[in-house]
């Protein structure tokens, strides 16, 4: 877990702060009101302490946004009944994207697991939601230490990876990178599941359980400010998105998905 | 406690049976012991025994499994392992929380035990264990050794009535598997019904109360431990030794004429090494950074030279060994001055003159095919030419030529082991460097490890061998670096 001041933050306190950033996104459509969602969620990643985890994560999305620009433009060019791809168009859902991964992480690297499923349980969420969302966030960590050992493994092996690598071997790049983390996904998310079946979760967490994990940690005055803050950033949205409609990119509210 | 009745089992889409007929008992207070070659259909019966087959890994399972009397069927996993608890071989597979001590009480919490009694329970199996140091570190932060230990507690502070064990010396140095040999007679005599599944089966002797030889799924031989004493028992079924010697004070230190390797003064401090740059900084990125304790120092002023040969690097769990093998191939940062054949290297330069073959072996296959795996090492280092007869070579040396096409990760865990070591001497290394190469391995494949070894240091290599395993260090080791001699300036 992340050394970082969000440590101090109650489980739940993240976990409503993450539910309510993705109505958020949903909700708002103008390009304003996602750049403050976006900043202020930005913000808050950067708490985590790891800058070199974010500029890297940012890096992954930008490839993908990317990546699926790429997409939509050859869509569009085969059928031409989906219109015309702008910038614009593209521009707010990748907000969304950003602002919803600047959440998660912020979550998941400073809460311990036993929190948020604790969290989740208190919420009185139902168990077939609250397993599967605590592996998935449990796997983030797996996920990153089993990057940093292929990477490891690179660098024993003798590939000099770097970007003019990447540029002049593309498949051989991705393969290397790609086949091991794949593999290693498979058996990290299949040894979670068992992990979890094992410990008795199952059969679900009851509020006595779920008692005995909060126990570690209770809403505080950080919480309080955490809430203040979340509540102005939805106001200052709602008056920009009601208001400077027109600001920035000309986006209409239906044609942005 | 135990009883499987003409137990067989079928994985989901498979043909055949994993397991063929299976009918033993493991009465409380008593230790049976399932031992055979690789693929043998071990990891099926644990499973079985704990309610992952059926329950988890779906199939066909067909006769009677009982523990305490109820059939496993009928009971779901998370029920079952309130009375059965299980150590894995790679005791990674079963942690969920990511600290020590949270780690150790989430069953319990999860079953609503309080969490003041959880704590209580906690701390008396860590004094037991000896492990109350390790109790505020990350999972993460722990050798293999340590979170075998911690799996181990974990499952002690749940107070099962039935202990499922695979492999749990794996890891262990000869004195943690000293006291792990203790432990179990005390679980036994408390009335405990425990089931062991190892390869290494010396440390048994005096414990195991029956033997259970399997081979393709079934129990082909089953007696008592004098039964491991047959050697042709032992060879027909590719086991391990029965008895082995200590021969780690017998190894004399390394030799220092003509070393290949010198190292001077080496230190390390995971402060340090958190804020330190290059490589580790990218690594980093990714990994959460180590939590500082009081192991803060590991490594201070650490002198030693490397020659031509098999070299042990020798010392207790946690001691730092893979941290000293990763300072001398610039994967760790620290602080001292390195010499190859004489000049002064760059640690980060080093790892270009050397091979590291690391414990997890699925990190390290990347390609479509075994000789592939090997024709990319080659490439990696720019060896292009002659690469088929390079390739074939390497193969043949590990006796790998018969699975050239099939993919790296579907290979065994003994095969894949060969591979990477293969993959490691592909960019011929004046220095080879195995961490724990046989873990895990069976008696057939252990002596093809250690052949394989002996033919690299007669040709001039200078191998470090990190490993607890006696029996390895009984059939190749020639020299020995010890820890806690190398340490004695700390």
């Amino acid at each position: 877990m992340a050394h970082s001041v969000l440590n101090r933050l109650d489980a739940r306190s993240k976990i409503l702060l993450t539910v309510l950033g993705a109505i958020a996104t949903i909700a708002f459509s103008t390009l304003g009101a996602q750049l403050v969602l976006f900043g202020v969620s930005f913000v808050m990643v950067l708490l985590i302490n790891r800058p070199m985890l974010v500029f890297v994560l940012y890096l992954l999305m930008g490839a993908m946004m990317l990546l699926a620009s790429a997409c939509t433009w050859v869509m569009a060019s085969f059928i031409p009944s989906l219109g015309e791809i702008t910038f614009g168009s593209l521009v707010i859902p990748f907000l969304r994207g950003l602002t919803m991964m600047n959440c998660v992480m912020g979550m998941a690297l400073t809460t311990k697991i036993e929190g948020i499923m604790s969290a989740l349980t208190q919420l009185r969420l139902p168990f077939m939601l609250t397993l599967p969302a605590t592996v998935m966030i449990r796997f983030i960590s797996t996920f990153t230490n089993d990057v940093a050992q292929v990477w490891e493994t690179l660098k024993i092996r003798g590939w000099e990876m770097g970007f003019v690598f990447f540029l002049r071997h593309p498949y051989l790049s991705t393969r290397l990178l790609f086949t091991p983390l794949l593999f290693r996904a498979l058996k990290s998310s299949e040894a979670l599941g068992v992990a979890a079946e094992l410990k008795g979760l199952d059969r679900g967490l009851q509020q006595k359980g779920a008692m005995n994990f909060q126990g570690q940690s209770n809403f505080s005055k950080a919480d309080a400010w955490l809430f203040l803050g979340a509540s102005f950033t939805v106001v200052m949205a709602t008056y920009i998105e009601l208001h400077w409609i027109e600001w920035g990119l000309n986006v209409t509210r239906l044609g942005v998905m | 406690m135990i009883e499987f009745e003409n137990v067989s089992y079928r994985y989901a889409f498979q043909s055949d049976c994993a397991v063929k007929d299976l009918s033993f008992k493991v009465d409380a207070g008593s230790v049976v012991l399932v031992t055979g070659a690789s693929g043998c259909g071990k990891t099926t019966l644990m499973r079985i025994a704990n309610g992952l087959c059926p329950h988890y890994y779906a199939g066909t399972l067909s006769g009677s499994v009982k523990i305490n009397g109820v059939e496993t069927k009928d009971s779901s996993v998370g029920e079952l392992s309130q009375t059965v608890g299980t150590l894995f071989q790679d005791p990674e597979d079963q942690f969920f929380a990511l600290g020590v001590k949270d780690e150790m009480g989430f069953a319990l919490k999860v079953a609503g035990v309080n969490a003041k009694e959880v704590d209580a329970r906690i701390q008396k199996v860590a004094q037991r264990l000896e492990m109350e140091s390790l109790l505020s570190h990350s999972i993460t932060a722990l050798s293999e050794g340590q979170k075998q230990r911690v799996a181990l507690g974990e499952i002690l502070v749940a107070l099962p009535k039935v202990l499922i064990l695979d492999e749990p010396s794996a890891n262990l140095d000869p004195e943690a598997t000293e006291r792990l040999a203790q432990e179990l007679k005390n679980l036994k005599n408390q009335g405990f019904a425990i089931l062991v599944v190892d390869h290494r089966i010396h440390w048994l002797r005096g414990i195991a109360d029956q033997v259970l030889v399997m081979r393709e799924g079934k129990i082909c031989q089953r007696g008592d431990f004098e039964l491991l004493t047959n050697d042709a028992v032992r060879c027909e079924y590719g086991l391990r030794e029965a008895d082995v010697k200590d021969v780690r004070k017998t190894l004399t230190q390394t030799q220092n004429e003509a070393p290949i390797l010198e190292a001077s003064n080496v230190s390390f401090d995971y402060e340090k090494n958190n804020q330190s740059g290059g490589f580790s900084r990218f690594k980093r990125i990714f990994k959460t950074p180590e939590k500082v304790s009081h192991r803060a120092e590991l490594l201070k002023n650490i002198s030693f030279s490397l020659g031509a040969g098999i070299t042990a690097l020798i010392g207790e769990n946690g001691t730092g060994k893979t941290t000293l093998a990763r300072l001398m191939t610039g994967l760790n940062e620290g602080s001292g001055t390195f010499y190859l054949k004489g000049k002064e290297t760059k640690a980060s330069d080093l790892l270009k003159h050397a091979g590291l073959v690391l414990q997890n072996a699925d990190h390290q296959l990347q390609m479509q095919t075994v000789s592939e795996e090997i024709g990319a090492c080659l490439f990696a280092v720019g060896q292009t030419s002659n690469l088929q007869a390079r390739i074939d070579e390497l193969m043949q040396t590990f006796d790998l030529t018969p699975l050239a096409q099939r993919h790296p990760q579907s290979l065994s865990g003994g095969q894949k082991q060969r591979l990477v070591i293969a993959c490691a001497l592909a960019k011929d290394p004046d220095i080879l460097i195995l961490d724990e190469p046989t873990s895990g391995l069976d008696g057939a494949n252990m002596q093809r490890v250690a052949r394989c070894l002996n033919d690299q240091a007669q040709k001039g290599k200078a191998i470090l061998l990190i490993t607890h395993d006696l029996e390895l260090l009984q059939l190749c080791a020639q020299h020995a670096l010890r820890m806690d001699e190398l340490k004695k300036n700390f």
